[in-house]
């Protein structure tokens, strides 16, 4: 079979295990950040002396931080950008212009083998050994509910970054870009914060955004945060993802229109 | 000795302004960069301004004494991009570092001084924004001030002495992108640094302190002018950090004999 | 006339790995060891123009990381000025300019070229005097007045080359190593490469070491020397490398009928390296070919038409190399 998009996926499956010395330790040291987080809430409870902070108990403050450590293996996705910045900066985006494909798909095709991997062997691992340990409330509700809102947040955060990645056609020095997403990521998506400590106007506004989606909906849904209108915050997420996808196409048709005058 | 300062100092402050005029032929790039960096640089502030709104604070630290171990942060990893160190294992990889061998200069010299990356500047000039705002609301004198940034500066030779062998280490062992060790660096060591080192407990803070040199420059200082340190330890630690440097930087020294250029 | 460069018994191994075509078979590559140099020696006089050829892998490349101080050998020695490069590397590079090709560029991508010629000024502390009067001169021998002050992304890839070789020799350093200059450059800025570092020889008595794949710089030069799998195969003049293939000439024969019986004939005369019906091509040694032979040709009314060739240098590398394969190849059985 000679799909070329299947090509393309088999060359980075390959990839991933080409590098799979820094995939490891990247692994690992991205679930050492939230834990680190889990330091900080601790003593912030400890030296408030209070059970709960605006009615979330420690306990589950540090669910929620093992939740987005594995979370952040698949929607903290600086991937995208850096393949996109690659491909224009050496100039390797005209090799893959130049092939059947759409380019569109390649910079998804690019982290789709690594994500899944991970998934695979470190996400579901991991969250089943935390529901045995904390012994969380699950239902078969929340865990359909929350395996949507991770499809969600996947694509949320992997679209973004390509709209990001983007626009790096217009800059010629595109190295750090990637911050940006990291940063919408942690500080607007509930990467360090849990939205819900925001001032409710702040959290209420950011609720309005795809933002939200990127973390703390779906960790929110797993740690019980989020228990009413499950249904609706979800669809609201679908609606996200479907307007994102719309400008990603309208954006990328723009921009590739603009390569030759930027003179990639 | 004193002469061969000079040259370096002049030639450092050269290639800063070459590269600064690089970045700043785009002026819409220059912006967009600007922000980015920007935002990246106040996300700690963000963090910490809503962990102190939502309780009474970490450890009897007020809010200003951590934000200034959020600006010492910053300033940190301005420093840490500036001086172009996740850029090394690339010079190293694909050969660059040849055309800077054949300059008449001490390698070491040339890796860190010779192609800064100017914009990066932003970053340490808002950490020392914030740096400054919350020495002026504590009402630190300028004696204070003036001890706290000289054992920030040796705390961060410390740090980029140690992640300069870190990085040449690795370079020798795997001869790969070694990107996890920014990872290590700045997201894990950076969130740590951003705060009082004791909340992680003994084993981490001494982690902090010794394997991960983050907490020398941010921590240590601002903690002895609060008098949350006590002089012996920073007698202490100043001699650690000396031996320390002296040491990375021989070592540094003999991991660049092997370097194989791109042939091996 | 004092020795520049002496390579003494050169041997430099890299490690490399080799990984298998299927998926997963990363997990279980093969390292081994690939010998660059496997005892190389030569040296290089005052004023001289070297060319360094070989195919790709044969060694070229690290012989030039070797002279600029980048590279230490595993055995043997390297000495320019009578200096090791790699033990007294600051020393020797003052002293030297490297062009590396379009591979480790060090113009400022964004910036013109004039930039870089004056972050080299303060790097390796040129006087305003010297500075001037070398930038102009060299920017009239390589016809750059159009050029210098424009963005180095927007110049054409010889425009650039010729920017890098200015920044290389801003310094006047007695020594300049050159990893193929002329590669994809256009066939005018080619000839004014040439034609500065001739002058610069002459001019200053400067010494060039370069690898090339390009003919006509390699006519250029005083000395060829040829490596091969890491091994230097030929070292001398142009002449002497025509000499040593010399007594090889190309007879092309053209016949009109009986073609099998004709070739037949005619391959006695040396060794046939193509052959269609109505032509053939053979290798033959003038030197020993009788006039008769000749005279028989001439009169042979089945050949429409003859001519005997000397070989060109392209054609005499190709033939080395073949030459090269061919001993291998015995080497190996």
């Amino acid at each position: 079979m000679s799909n070329p998009y299947l090509a393309v996926l088999k060359i980075y499956i390959k990839d991933v295990f080409a590098y799979k010395v820094d995939l490891t330790l990247s692994t690992l040291f991205n679930i050492l950040k939230p834990l680190l987080l889990i330091f900080v809430f601790y003593a912030v409870y400890q030296f408030s002396n209070v059970s709960t902070l605006k009615g979330i108990t420690l306990s589950s403050i540090v669910v929620y931080f093992f939740v987005v450590g594995n979370l952040d293996f698949i929607v903290a996705p600086t991937n995208i950008v850096k393949h996109m910045q690659n491909d224009i900066k050496e100039g390797s985006i005209a090799t893959e212009l130049i092939r059947p494909i759409n380019y569109i798909f390649m910079p998804f095709l690019s982290v789709i083998p690594a994500d899944i991997i991970l998934f695979a062997f470190t996400t579901i691992p991991l969250l089943i050994l935390l529901y045995l340990i904390t012994g969380i409330h699950l239902n078969i509700f929340i865990i359909i509910a929350f395996a949507i809102g991770v499809l969600i947040a996947y694509l949320i955060s992997n679209l973004l970054s390509f709209i990001i990645g983007s626009f790096s056609i217009y800059l010629v020095d595109v190295s750090g870009i990637g911050e940006g997403i990291l940063w919408i990521n942690e500080i607007l998506g509930g990467g360090i914060i849990p939205i819900i400590f925001y001032p409710k106007i702040i959290s209420n506004l950011l609720m309005l955004t795809p933002f939200p989606f990127m973390i703390f909906v779906p960790a929110g849904i797993f740690i019980g945060i989020i228990n009413t209108n499950i249904v609706n915050i979800l669809i609201t997420g679908i609606v996200w993802v479907i307007i994102l996808a719309l400008i990603s196409k309208i954006v990328w048709k723009r921009v590739s229109k603009d390569m030759n005058v930027v003179g990639v | 000795m004193l002469s061969k300062i000079k040259r370096y100092i002049k030639i450092h402050i050269n290639s800063l302004k070459y590269d600064w005029l690089a970045f700043t032929v785009y002026r819409t790039q220059a912006v967009i960069w600007g922000l980015v960096i920007l935002l990246s640089s106040i996300s700690g502030v963000v963090t910490i301004s809503v962990i102190y709104n939502i309780s009474n604070g970490i450890n009897g630290w007020n809010y200003y004494q951590v934000l200034m171990l959020v600006g010492l942060t910053n300033m940190m990893a301005g420093m840490f991009h500036y001086f172009g160190l996740d850029g090394i294992p690339n010079k190293l990889r694909n050969g660059g570092f040849d055309q800077m061998l054949v300059k008449p200069y001490n390698p070491i010299g040339m890796l860190l001084l010779f192609r800064p990356q100017s914009p990066n500047i932003i970053t340490i000039l808002t950490g020392f924004g914030i740096f400054a705002t919350s020495a002026y609301f504590l009402n630190l004198g300028v004696i204070n001030i003036l001890v706290i940034l000289l054992l920030f500066f040796i705390g961060v030779a410390t740090f980029i002495m140690f992640m300069l062998t870190l990085y040449l280490v690795f370079y020798v062992l795997t001869k790969g992108k070694s990107q996890w060790l920014r990872t290590l660096s700045l997201y894990i060591g950076g969130t740590a640094s951003s705060y009082p080192l004791n909340i992680f407990g003994t084993t981490l803070m001494i982690l902090f302190t010794i394997v991960l040199p983050v907490g020398l420059a941010t921590y240590y200082p601002a903690g002895f002018v609060f008098g949350k340190i006590s002089l012996e330890t920073l007698l202490l630690l100043i001699i650690f950090e000396i031996i320390s440097i002296v040491v990375y930087y021989k070592l540094s020294k003999w991991l660049l004999t092997k370097y194989t250029s791109a042939g091996g | 006339m004092e020795n520049i460069i002496e390579v003494k018994d050169v041997k430099k191994k890299f490690k490399t790995y080799e990984s298998g075509s299927g998926t997963f078979e990363f997990f279980h590559r093969k390292t081994f060891w690939k010998n660059a140099l496997n005892g190389v020696s030569f040296e290089v006089k005052k004023g001289e123009i070297v060319a360094l050829l070989g195919r790709n892998g044969s060694g070229k490349s690290t012989i030039i990381k070797l002279l600029s101080g980048i590279l230490h050998p595993d055995s043997g020695s390297v000495r320019i000025f009578g200096l090791d490069p790699w033990e007294e590397r600051i020393n020797v590079v003052k002293d030297i300019g490297v062009v590396f090709g379009s591979t480790h560029p060090q113009l400022f991508w964004n910036l013109p070229p004039i930039d870089t010629f004056k972050y080299i000024k303060e790097l390796y502390e040129i006087n305003d005097k010297n500075y001037n009067k070398r930038l102009k001169e060299l920017i009239k021998m390589l016809n750059l007045e159009e050029v210098y002050k424009r963005q180095t992304r927007q110049l054409s890839l010889g425009e650039r080359m010729k920017c890098e070789i200015v920044a290389a020799i801003l310094h006047m350093p007695k020594l300049v190593i050159m990893d193929e200059p002329t590669v994809g450059v256009d066939l005018p800025s080619r000839i004014s490469i040439t034609k500065a570092i001739l002058n610069l020889r002459n001019k200053l008595g400067m010494t060039f070491v370069m690898t090339t794949h390009v003919v006509d710089d390699i006519t250029k030069a005083d000395r060829i020397i040829i490596l091969d799998h890491g091994i230097k195969l030929f070292d001398g003049t142009q002449e002497q490398l025509k000499d040593k293939y010399e007594k090889i000439a190309i007879l092309d024969l053209y016949f009109t009928k009986n073609f099998n019986v004709l070739k037949k004939k005619y391959s006695k005369l040396g060794k046939v390296i193509e052959s269609k019906n109505e032509h053939i091509k053979i290798e033959v040694k003038p030197d020993t070919i009788k006039s008769s032979a000749f005279m028989e040709i001439f009169n042979d009314k089945f050949v429409e038409d003859y001519r005997l060739s000397e070989p060109r240098l392209s054609s005499i590398l190709e033939m080395a190399y073949k030459e090269i394969d061919k001993n291998s190849k015995k080497n190996k059985q």
